[in-house]
């Protein structure tokens, strides 16, 4: 039984928007405090993440976000720093790039961590980034001998060692992302992931931006499922501002996050199984894709980066052939995946190259801050739409998929029976869909109608000041989450109560799952790499940011 | 909650499972070569170009007046909405036409652009629209920034029906039991 009680008797305890019990901790005890939510059943570290507030004193606050797997509870520690702060890698293993990347971010140093370095920006890069004295436009040039290389020990070895890159361009990695790999022979001795090269600056930029202009931004986190971004952003704003969207709104989210969430699985599974040797199943599985793009071109005007959503519903209405439209696309989808299934999941080859390889166990997993698809296969039933219902998805009929080992197999099969699950979803929520409006009518939060801002003053005058001013949203920080491709995918929200966000962090499904890849592949085949990497379906613009 | 099959490898039931591989590739291939009715998500491009549909987001234009002048009013809405920052503007006055300010200058960025249709949004005379063109490769960079003389051009490429993402032209209906938004 987590419980957090311990806390309110010794700490302050302050308000959130999101209802998450937040207490302010001193930075001596947080080393020992998180062992003993550990040991409360506080087993997952969610999210690590800094804030700068230059007027104080102590001028950065490290968030810690814990959440437990046995009651699904969640509790938030701050720690107020000028400089320094005690490291919790030592009890959760998934702290260490979260750490490095406050470090990177706010200059925080954390004492006690093993490698403490720079991971978004290079060794180049002078100053940090997120702090608000840095100018948003201030960039420094790379150049070629600023290039990480790392400084390995010779070791006595009878095969001869070799070091190679695996990426930052190479065929396997499906992003821009570079694995520096130590080899013995076939097998990997050592490896060290360098991430960074898509870095776009998404949490500084969305500070100098109003929050409906941020929208565009988010398609570009995970863009084989854009939708599914926009979906979470706007969903953890519009509850930040305490409305409540149309129905019809919501269930038109639900069938397109749905099938970005399809998509986003062919992608990764059509690219895995290419990567290990079978070709015919990459275009029985981008068939469906490509009617699905169809579908959100035909919504919204765009197929890759569709910025559909707004804060309060949806830019537009869909069109009227919607209905016939996605239901050509369940039909024609469970017959390729059927096909799929009887090309591959038995297939000898297939399940040599992928039985037992990229094993992770569930503690393991947990430990290191897994989500999503990946987490289940591990075996453990943890899905946000189940567990923190939104949209109707406590209304809709469907199964978690869960594997058994957390095997690479694993992780495709769980991938496999999800698509059929959603498409399960897909099927209800469009039974369900019934003509009405898209948006809230308010023109606090959207823009009025084209009719009011010709007819009538106060429509025009709020047409100018949602464009100049945007909307305000209430102080105080929110925690939004829903369930992205990849796994819980969230988004921590600072309003200062102006009409731009004072912070937002995105806690990237991916990051957590990446940082495991290069103590998992330590020992392994390097072949085998390849085939587990393709698994994780790490996107690089999610990674980076 | 489904617990996800795990086969064992067998070998005489591999055999089969390769039989059956060739046999879904095959049907495949009878489908494709008689039928023609699966769907393929090729398209021989340019000989076939992909249709895109009525909201598609491509290249801006802006609209004229019945006089030939354009419909702007250099209000700088859609240079503010603009997350890319990729529209700029410049004022002036004349006082021969219709509406004193127009644009004198009115600069697209294409390669800024995010085609986000925020501008067409934000318009408040429904000037700015944007079109159905996608083929917006140019030979050098100065070529993908488009001027006012271009803007209010229809593409070439796209014949009928060229525009794409409009307004949102909206009386918003009287849904029943609805309350519309008093101001």
């Amino acid at each position: 039984m987590a419980s957090y009680e311990f806390l309110s008797e010794k700490y302050q305890k302050i308000e959130t928007l999101d209802k998450i019990p937040t207490f302010i901790v001193p930075k001596e005890d947080i080393l020992n405090l998180s062992k003993e939510l550990k040991e409360k059943g506080f087993d997952f570290l969610m999210d690590l993440c800094g804030v700068d507030f230059p007027e104080r004193e102590d001028r950065f606050e490290v968030v810690y976000l814990f959440f437990s797997t046995k009651n699904y509870e969640r509790v938030r520690l701050k720690v107020r720093t000028k400089d320094k702060v005690p490291s919790i890698v030592p009890v959760f293993k998934g702290a260490d790039w979260f750490e490095r990347e406050v470090y990177d971010m706010f200059g925080v140093q954390f004492e006690g961590h093993p490698d403490l370095r720079r991971i978004l920006t290079g060794d180049y890069f002078k100053g940090h980034p997120l702090r608000k004295d840095y100018p948003a436009g201030k960039r420094w040039p790379c150049r070629e001998e600023d290039v990480y290389r790392p400084q390995i020990k010779e070791e006595q070895s009878e095969l001869e060692e070799m070091l190679i890159n695996i990426g930052p361009s190479h065929p396997s990695t499906h992003g821009t992302f570079r694995l520096l790999t130590k080899l013995d022979g076939e097998k990997i001795k050592w490896m060290d992931a360098e991430i960074g090269y898509l870095h776009r600056c998404f949490e500084k930029m969305s500070e100098t931006h109003i929050y409906q202009q941020v929208i565009p931004y988010t398609d570009r986190l995970n863009y084989c499922s854009a939708f599914l971004n926009n979906v979470g952003y706007c969903k953890a704003v519009e509850e930040m501002l305490g409305i409540d969207i149309p129905e019809r709104a919501k269930l038109i989210r639900v069938i397109l996050g749905e099938l970005s969430r399809i998509m986003d699985h062919m992608v990764c599974l059509a690219a895995n199984i290419v990567d290990i040797g079978a070709l015919t199943n990459y275009w029985y599985l981008f068939q469906p894709r490509e009617e699905i793009y169809t579908i959100l071109e035909a919504c919204c005007g765009a197929r890759l980066t569709v910025s559909y959503c707004r804060i309060g519903g949806l830019s537009k209405d869909v069109p009227e052939n919607f209905k016939e439209m996605v239901e050509y696309v369940l039909k024609i989808t469970p017959p390729l995946l059927a096909d799929v299934d009887k090309l591959v999941s038995k297939n000898p080859i297939f399940l040599k190259r992928t039985m037992g390889v990229g094993k992770i166990s569930q503690e393991e997993a947990i430990a290191y801050g897994w989500t999503g698809p990946c987490l289940r296969a591990s075996g453990v039933p943890y899905d946000v739409r189940k567990v923190y219902p939104y949209y109707f998805y406590d209304e809709f009929e469907w199964d978690i998929p869960v594997g058994t080992n957390g095997d690479t197999y694993d992780r495709y099969q769980v991938r496999m029976e999800e698509m059929r699950q959603s498409l399960k979803i897909v099927e209800q929520a469009l039974k369900r869909l019934k003509p009405g409006p898209v948006v809230v009518d308010d023109p606090r939060i959207v823009l009025p109608p084209r009719a009011e801002v010709y007819n009538t003053m106060e429509g025009l005058i709020y047409n100018f000041e949602k464009v100049m001013f945007g909307l305000k949203v209430p102080k105080g920080e929110y925690y939004g989450f829903t369930e992205g491709a990849n796994g819980e995918l969230g988004f921590y929200i600072v309003s200062d109560g102006g009409t731009k966000p004072y912070r937002v962090r995105v806690r990237p499904p991916c990051f957590a799952i990446y940082q495991a890849f290069p103590k998992m592949m330590v020992g392994q085949m390097v072949a085998d790499a390849v085939a587990v990497l393709g698994s994780l379906n790490i996107i690089a613009g999610e990674l980076d940011r | 909650m489904i617990i996800t099959p795990r086969p064992k490898t067998f070998f005489p039931l591999s055999i089969i499972i390769y039989i059956t591989g060739h046999i879904v590739t095959i049907i495949h291939f009878f489908k494709n070569l008689i039928y023609r009715k699966q769907p393929v998500s090729k398209i021989p491009y340019p000989e076939i170009r992909r249709q895109y549909s009525n909201n598609f987001r491509g290249r801006h234009w802006l609209r004229r007046r019945e006089d030939g002048s354009v419909a702007c009013v250099a209000c700088f809405m859609c240079s503010t909405n603009c997350p890319a920052q990729c529209i700029h503007i410049e004022a002036a006055e004349d006082l021969n036409l219709y509406q004193e300010k127009y644009p004198k200058v009115f600069e697209i960025d294409l390669l800024r652009c995010v085609y986000c249709g925020y501008c067409v949004d934000a318009c408040p005379c429904n000037v700015i629209y944007m079109t159905r063109d996608d083929e917006l490769a140019t030979f050098t960079r100065a070529d993908s920034i488009m001027t006012l003389k271009e803007l209010v051009e229809f593409p070439e490429r796209v014949k009928e029906n060229p525009l794409g993402w409009k307004p949102y032209e909206g009386n918003l209906p009287q849904w029943e039991g609805i309350q519309r938004f008093k101001y």
